[in-house]
């Protein structure tokens, strides 16, 4: 390195740091500590599944709406979801189960164009597919609703739902609530598919110790159990 | 220090807060293992002609447990193909209270809970309206009140002028559970005094 910076030949220099920059390093202290805070803090709050999948609400091929077939019309849940009582999946109904009905009722509405072009051709509606747990993640309907946790528990007020959305994180800390107290969620058998239950007596804690008595209801918390 | 809270501010607008409503796929800013590649239930695949994942089982095979040996059972016919009038399933207790069950989500909505035809479907316009199950004073009740088991049965199971076939949605022992319900609710509503325990009869004299 030659010495060629001016200033050294005892000329003007051309530039000289202002003073004040010898506290920079002090003012960025505080923040440099606090900058992993904030950090994680952005971590927690943007990683979490509460942020990243809840509120998903795609557009579905058919504005089929829960609210009218579910809430005003009154069809249980297991009326199209077929599977949630037997077996992991809850299952999406094929074409054939929406012509049961529309094969008389709004015949030639517009809006049904979709399901009718599924019928006459053989191919599955391309419905979106909103909810979804992790692969590693073992999950099953049955056992819930077997057990009498409402789909309102983890799915919301679906019969309200005019198109439906992701309610709940289906993250490990939210199913782990549940599963080391599930007296606050348990209903009677055969009420999981009611939506706005209420406990007999409106006391759910006492409802559901006496439940998980009488059922031994025993929800898995050792790691094995959802990840097998 | 303000232009920090500004940036803050900044990032969290552009983040968006949890839970709000949007259309787009949920991104994982952390991928792990979440979605692997393999076919699941009801996915697309990309392999099969149908593009579905899951398979209809092959013609002229029986699922395993499913051997339709009984003509009873699972067509309601006898031998010589007339529908039977005996339950050919044990009617207890347990049954019944099934049948109510899946009588109350599968044909309710057109039929009513009651069986007279005026369920929340039928009150809208577009079905023919289904005729009632009960009313032993119209000629189309009548008819199902002394309809054998086995034509009810033949009904659900492979639906009848605009009433749909149920034959997937519904397990055939399911089926039978519903039929022995719907034969209860014709009773009930179409009691006679000789059907009370004579010891009870004078309470409703
Ligand atoms: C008439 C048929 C029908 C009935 C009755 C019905 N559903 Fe659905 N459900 C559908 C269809 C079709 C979809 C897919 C389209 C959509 O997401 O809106 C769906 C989607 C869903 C989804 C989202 C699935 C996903 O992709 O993650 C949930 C959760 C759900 N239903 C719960 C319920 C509950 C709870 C009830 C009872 C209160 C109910 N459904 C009653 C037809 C029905
Ligand atoms: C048990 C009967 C039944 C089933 C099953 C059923 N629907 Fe419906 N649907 C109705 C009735 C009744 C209406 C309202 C008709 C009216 O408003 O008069 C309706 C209305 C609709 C409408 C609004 C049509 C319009 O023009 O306003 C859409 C879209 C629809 N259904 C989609 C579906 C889809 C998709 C499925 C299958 C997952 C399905 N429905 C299954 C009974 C049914
Ligand atoms: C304990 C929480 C819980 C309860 C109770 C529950 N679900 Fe789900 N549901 C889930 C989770 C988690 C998924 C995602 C499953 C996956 O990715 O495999 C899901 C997915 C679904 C789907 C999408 C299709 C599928 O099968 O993956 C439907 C439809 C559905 N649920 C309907 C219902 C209905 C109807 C009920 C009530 C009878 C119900 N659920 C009760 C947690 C629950
Ligand atoms: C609202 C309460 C609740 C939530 C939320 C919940 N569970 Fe459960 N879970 C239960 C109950 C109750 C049982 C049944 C225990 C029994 O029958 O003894 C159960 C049982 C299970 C089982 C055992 C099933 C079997 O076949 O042995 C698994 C696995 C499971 N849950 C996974 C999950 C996963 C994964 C999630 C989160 C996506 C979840 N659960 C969320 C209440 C819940
Ligand atoms: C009640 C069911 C359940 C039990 C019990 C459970 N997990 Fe999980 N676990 C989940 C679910 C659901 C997820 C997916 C969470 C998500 O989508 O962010 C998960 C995710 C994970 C992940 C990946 C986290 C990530 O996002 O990187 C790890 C690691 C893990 N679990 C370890 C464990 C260990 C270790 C145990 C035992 C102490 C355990 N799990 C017990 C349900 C469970
Ligand atoms: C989508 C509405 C709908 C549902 C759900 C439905 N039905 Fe029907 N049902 C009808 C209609 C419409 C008719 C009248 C058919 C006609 O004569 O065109 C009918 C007729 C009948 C008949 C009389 C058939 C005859 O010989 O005249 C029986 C029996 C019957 N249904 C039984 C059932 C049973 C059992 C269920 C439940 C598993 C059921 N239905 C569910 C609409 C429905």
């Amino acid at each position: 390195m030659s010495n060629e910076n001016p200033g050294h030949d005892g000329k003007k220099p051309l530039f000289v740091f202002p003073e004040f920059h010898n506290r920079i390093p002090l003012m960025l202290a505080p923040v440099l500590a606090l900058a992993p805070i904030g950090l994680i803090g952005a971590i927690w709050y943007y990683f979490s599944p509460s942020f990243t999948d809840v509120g998903y609400q795609p557009d579905q091929p058919v504005p089929y709406s829960h609210k009218l077939h579910a809430g005003d019309l009154g069809i249980d849940c297991r009326y199209c979801h077929v599977g949630v009582e037997k077996g992991p999946h809850a299952g999406v109904p094929p074409t054939q189960t929406c012509m049961n009905c529309h094969a008389s009722v709004k015949k030639d509405s517009p809006l049904l164009t979709p399901v009718r072009e599924s019928w006459t051709s053989g191919e599955s509606m391309q419905w979106v597919r909103i909810h979804k747990s992790p692969d590693y993640v073992y999950f099953d309907h049955s056992a819930h609703v077997r057990a009498t946790i409402g789909c309102e528990a983890c799915h919301g007020r679906i019969d309200q739902a005019v198109v439906v959305k992701q309610e709940q994180p289906l993250s490990m800390s939210w199913c782990l609530e549940c599963h080391k107290a599930p007296e606050n969620y348990l209903r009677p058998r055969g009420t999981a598919t009611v939506m706005g239950y209420k406990p007999e007596g409106g006391d759910q804690l006492a409802q559901g110790t006496k439940l998980k008595k009488e059922n031994n209801i025993n929800p898995p918390i050792h790691c094995s159990g959802c990840h097998r | 220090m303000r232009s920090l809270i500004a940036m803050l501010v900044a990032a969290a607008a552009l983040g968006g807060c949890r839970g709000e409503p949007s259309k787009l796929p949920p991104v994982h800013l952390n991928p792990n293992m979440d979605t692997q590649d393999k076919y699941k239930a009801y996915g697309a695949s990309h392999l099969f002609q149908d593009g579905r994942t899951m398979r209809e089982p092959p013609a002229n095979t029986v699922q395993f447990g499913l051997s339709k040996e009984s003509d009873e059972i699972y067509r309601g016919q006898d031998e010589f193909g007339n529908f039977i009038s005996k339950f050919p399933v044990t009617l207890d207790a347990k049954l019944m209270k099934r049948g109510q069950e899946r009588y109350d989500i599968f044909c309710a909505p057109c039929h009513d809970k009651s069986g007279g035809g005026k369920g929340m479907v039928a009150q809208r316009p577009g079905l023919v309206p289904p005729p009632s199950f009960v009313d032993s004073t119209d000629v189309n009740g009548r008819r199902i009140i002394n309809m054998p088991v086995g034509e009810i049965f033949n009904t659900i199971t492979n639906g009848k002028n605009t009433m749909p076939a149920y034959r997937t949605q519904i397990p055939t022992d399911d089926r039978w559970a519903i039929i022995a319900y719907l034969r209860a609710l014709q009773r009930g509503q179409n009691a006679r005094l000789s059907d009370v325990p004579a010891d009870q009869q004078g309470s409703l004299k």
